[in-house]
């Protein structure tokens, strides 16, 4: 009686320790499709942005996401991440002119910042959307060209990289909290990076608090607003007009850099002779830490830049007419002020909340 | 009941062991009836459909019937002017006289579309990678194939647009395999890589929607009945450079990928005739 009232005892205990055991084991790892709480700008002009029905933002998966864009396992050697090149401090883009591979290799585009991406999505309906040349059209694809370029993270397969998540100690129960399966795949790894980084928005410039009335405008910004959104700069047909918030048009354009563009830019990608050299019109925001300026990071400084628009532009077969339209006028002619002018307006998208690690 | 639990505790370490064969157990017995039903049901009720009947009688036809829903396994051989391809090395000349070895041989396969004997079609919707040096990959089975009489078939050389620019997916169409663009948008279709002559190499990888090949083949020069029938095709690669305009390394290019407008036109034109049914039988 007491042998089987111990038994009983034990059995119970069995039970209780089994309870206490289970739920605890891998909980913090077990799927969790929570979503992310994505928080718009409410400036007037932002709106909201697709997102694909396939890939929803969840707080597992963007910090997934999080954790594979800082991470060097995703290059070859394990010494280079995404951060590598795209640095907060950067506003996500490189410092560089040309960025630097996994094992040394000089690339030769300048990385792009990362901010405000999945609005291309919305005002962009060409299919060619990423990349300087428009060679991805969603941020899924495109999170997948770095991991092999040859000139960047330099994996000769995606297996590899697969299989160095897979085999990794933490990886598999991230990926099982957030696509609900252990199972690493080409496919939830670029949904992961994409997911976080379509939660890279930059909103809060001096711009922005004076579009929410929570600062007034220098006389110089709002002069150099003028030349930007009128035709004596005529910056506003490529970098959107000020009703909206995104200061790029999420097209492509050949701005007259070269006579004879050495990159064929959305060329390569369309094979179409009109898109020669047309390359993707990025954001005026957070300029202050995105230089070296244009595709080939050729101009150091923001002066440079407005000198080029001033007076530095180029002819060829495919340049833009809003570029063109000055050349018989021999550039636009802004006077030193006026450029001074435009350049403060230009600082006043800077928005320095973004580039600080949260 | 009690008893039966402390005996297997005996023999088990585990409660939650003993609980769950005792519920095997339980569900054995509960399931048995069940299952001796279904055994004595399941030879009745197939044939009471109206269709299938007649499918199953018919004799004066030709091209393929298919019964009742079946499987059709699918099978593609490899060739060069009639002749199997060995990879890498043996040398090849084309109609352009050009010489070269075939190393790497790799395409999709998808939209198989069955036309039915009354015109309507039918796309089994399933994707396919072929790579010949990997033989397993080139036989596949459908299954759930609509029981039907069917006359043709048409499958394309690559990925819908659907599927070629819509999100990542998993599967033949992961992008892990290679076969697909990361500084471009979508998949590479048809990829064939080799050596061409004087040191020089070749490289074909087409894609983009508006480029890709479906080819149309007859079936009504079988005569076959069956719910698993067998399909094989044959793809002659000699034919990807002449047909109706021949391919020279020289002319079109050593690469050809699907952003080179002029000469991927021609090769996507030579491949309409590149596969062909080599047998469908029972």
């Amino acid at each position: 009686m007491k042998a089987r009232n111990l038994l009983v005892g034990l059995l119970f205990l069995g039970i209780w320790s089994s309870c206490k055991k289970d739920p605890e084991v891998g909980d913090s790892y077990a799927y969790n499709p929570e979503p992310y709480n994505l928080v718009l700008p409410n400036n007037l002009g932002w709106s909201s942005f697709p997102i694909p029905a396939d890939n929803p933002l969840t707080n597992a998966g963007v910090a997934l996401g999080e954790k594979l864009f800082f991470d060097p396992i995703l290059s070859a050697n394990n010494t280079q991440s995404c951060a590598s090149c795209h640095q907060i401090s950067n506003s996500f883009a490189d410092s560089n002119k040309f960025s630097i591979g996994a094992f040394g290799q000089v690339g030769n585009r300048a990385a792009m910042p990362l901010f405000n991406l999945a609005w291309t999505d919305k005002y962009n309906l060409t299919g060619h959307r990423y990349f300087w040349d428009g060679g991805a059209n969603d941020l899924e694809r495109q999170a997948l060209g770095p991991i092999l370029n040859p000139v960047e993270m330099a994996n000769t397969s995606l297996f590899d990289v697969v299989a160095r998540l897979q085999n990794h100690a933490e990886y598999p129960s991230l990926f099982r909290k957030a696509f609900g399966s252990d199972s690493v795949t080409s496919v939830k790894l670029a949904k992961a990076l994409a997911q976080y980084e379509r939660t890279l928005i930059s909103s809060n410039s001096n711009w922005d608090k004076a579009e929410r009335r929570q600062r007034l405008r220098t006389q110089s910004e709002i002069n150099g607003m003028v030349i930007f959104s009128t035709e004596k700069g005529d910056c506003f047909h490529c970098h959107g007009n000020l009703s909206s918030p995104y200061f790029t048009d999420f097209g492509f354009h050949n701005n007259g850099l070269m006579a004879n563009p050495k990159d064929s830019g959305l060329f390569r990608i369309t094979g179409r002779p009109e898109d020669f050299g047309k390359m993707k019109t990025p954001s005026l925001r957070n300029l202050s830490f995105t230089g070296p300026y244009m595709h080939d990071g050729r101009f150091k400084t923001l002066m440079e830049v407005i000198e080029f628009y001033n007076s530095g532009t180029q002819n060829s077969p495919t340049v833009d007419p809003m570029i063109s339209k000055s050349f018989p006028h021999g550039g636009l002619n802004l006077t030193p002020p006026e450029k001074i002018d435009l350049l403060n307006f230009l600082l006043s998208l800077n928005d320095s909340s973004f580039v600080v690690n949260k | 009941m009690v008893n039966i639990i402390f005996f297997l505790m005996n023999k088990m370490d585990f409660l939650s062991l003993a609980q769950t064969k005792l519920k095997n157990l339980i569900f054995l017995v509960a399931i048995l009836p069940l299952i001796l039903v279904g055994c004595k049901d399941d030879p009745t009720p197939t044939p009471t459909e109206p269709g299938i009947n007649s499918l199953d009688t018919l004799t004066n036809f030709t091209g393929l019937v298919v019964p009742k829903t079946g499987s059709i396994t699918f099978s593609m051989d490899y060739q060069f002017a009639g002749v199997p391809i060995i990879f890498e090395s043996k040398n090849y000349v084309n109609a352009a006289k050009d010489t070269f070895t075939i190393n790497a041989l790799k395409h999709y396969l998808s939209n198989i579309t069955l036309t039915k004997s009354n015109g309507s079609k039918l796309n089994l919707g399933t994707y396919h990678l072929l790579n010949p040096q990997a033989p397993g990959s080139t036989i596949f089975t459908i299954d759930n194939v609509p029981a039907g009489h069917y006359t043709g078939m048409q499958i394309a050389l690559g990925i819908d647009s659907t599927r070629n620019y819509g999100g990542l997916q998993e599967g033949a169409l992961d992008p892990s395999w290679g076969m697909f663009w990361t500084w471009n948008t979508g998949y590479i279709f048809f990829r064939i890589n080799g050596n061409a002559s004087a040191g020089k190499s070749f490289s074909y990888d087409l894609g983009g929607s508006e480029h890709l090949v479906r080819v149309n083949m007859d079936l009504t020069t079988y005569k076959v009945k069956s719910v698993n029938p067998r399909l094989g095709m044959l793809m002659d690669v000699n034919e990807l450079f002449q047909n109706p305009e021949n391919i020279s390394f020289e002319k079109d290019g050593y690469t050809i990928h699907s952003n080179s407008d002029g000469p991927i036109v021609k090769v996507s034109a030579n491949m309409l005739d590149m596969v062909s049914v080599k047998f469908l039988e029972n």
